[in-house]
């Protein structure tokens, strides 16, 4: 009897940390998302979109912050100082790389700017953004310990590895597609690739990090642990 | 992070130490309070200075403040396996 809870409680606890996984990726596919589809929409209607993701940003960091607070107050367990800021980095990297892989995702644009397109304003207005928004977190960023370092250390891993193999997939693409599919790409947009995959690693990275952060927290909820 | 095999007295110590909260605890050592947390839900395990700081404040030995939650399968694994000669 006593072995079939406790293979309960492992099940439950193993749907608690598999839910507490979703959620991270969620929060980052949910800004992907974002980018991607203000990236079709000024495509489709010739308009700058940048604007609004921007305004998104900037308006999320003001409500997390608020939403914090009240985290604070209820149970004790809002993030760390670190841990806001890798929030609004992921969130921010999130955007940039959706918005990113959907405009390369349209062959032949030319997305250098002033070429019939917004793309490349948007991107440089959401980045703008996301440094802007990171003035309400500056403050959050003062102590840094060594679970954060920890935390960091098993991202970067993840971000470095994921780096390396997206590399590697491209290096054989271009060495093993035939010439004729390769014709239309050039310089500028073998670097826009570039660019994608570099910020796609990041946005795993971070990932990994908010995914260790969700546990600890989680484990803490589950605990009933609260500040005290 | 994941569950680690040492357990610790963290919180016991902290409400001796006249209901002293995670936040100073945190403060003295030099970390966030995220991580006495992390450390009360033994969802992380200190390095060796993080350990011998918590001590210190606590006016304790290390090995008096963290313990092994298996101590036979602690020993089990952990010993020496070489031939002495």
């Amino acid at each position: 009897m006593s072995g079939q809870t406790d293979i309960m409680s492992g099940i439950t606890d193993m749907n608690k940390e598999f839910l507490t996984v979703l959620k991270s990726l969620f929060f980052v596919a949910v800004a992907a998302t974002a980018g991607a589809v203000l990236a079709i929409l000024s495509v489709r209607f010739h308009m700058p979109t940048g604007w609004v993701g921007a305004l998104a940003l900037i308006i999320w960091s003001i409500w997390a912050r608020k939403n914090w607070a009240h985290i604070q107050a209820q149970t004790g367990l809002e993030p760390s100082g670190p841990e806001r800021v890798l929030r609004l980095r992921a969130a921010g990297t999130a955007l940039l790389v959706g918005h990113m892989l959907a405009g390369l995702s349209h062959l032949g644009l030319d997305l250098h700017i002033g070429q019939g397109n917004y793309l490349a304003i948007d991107s440089w207005t959401m980045f703008a953004a996301l440094l802007l928004a990171g003035i309400f977190f500056r403050h959050d960023e003062a102590i840094r310990d060594e679970r954060d370092d920890s935390i960091t250390a098993r991202g970067t891993k993840a971000g470095y590895l994921s780096l390396i193999g997206m590399l590697i997939l491209l290096l054989s693409l271009l060495g093993f597609l035939p010439v004729h599919t390769l014709e239309n790409l050039d310089y500028f947009t073998l670097a826009n690739i570039l660019v994608a995959i570099i910020l796609l690693s990041i946005t795993i990275k971070y990932t990994m990090q908010l995914i260790g952060y969700a546990k600890d927290t989680e484990a803490a909820l589950t605990m009933g642990l609260k500040n005290d | 992070m994941t569950d680690v095999e040492i357990g610790n007295y963290l919180r016991k110590h902290r409400f001796l130490q006249g209901e002293m909260t995670q936040a100073q605890l945190a403060k003295s050592v030099g970390v966030t309070r995220q991580t006495i947390v992390a450390l009360e839900t033994a969802r992380y395990a200190p390095s060796l200075e993080l350990a011998m700081k918590l001590a210190c404040v606590f006016d304790c030995g290390v090995d008096e403040l963290f313990f092994w939650k298996n101590p036979e399968e602690a020993k089990a694994n952990y010993h020496f396996k070489g031939s002495k000669s």
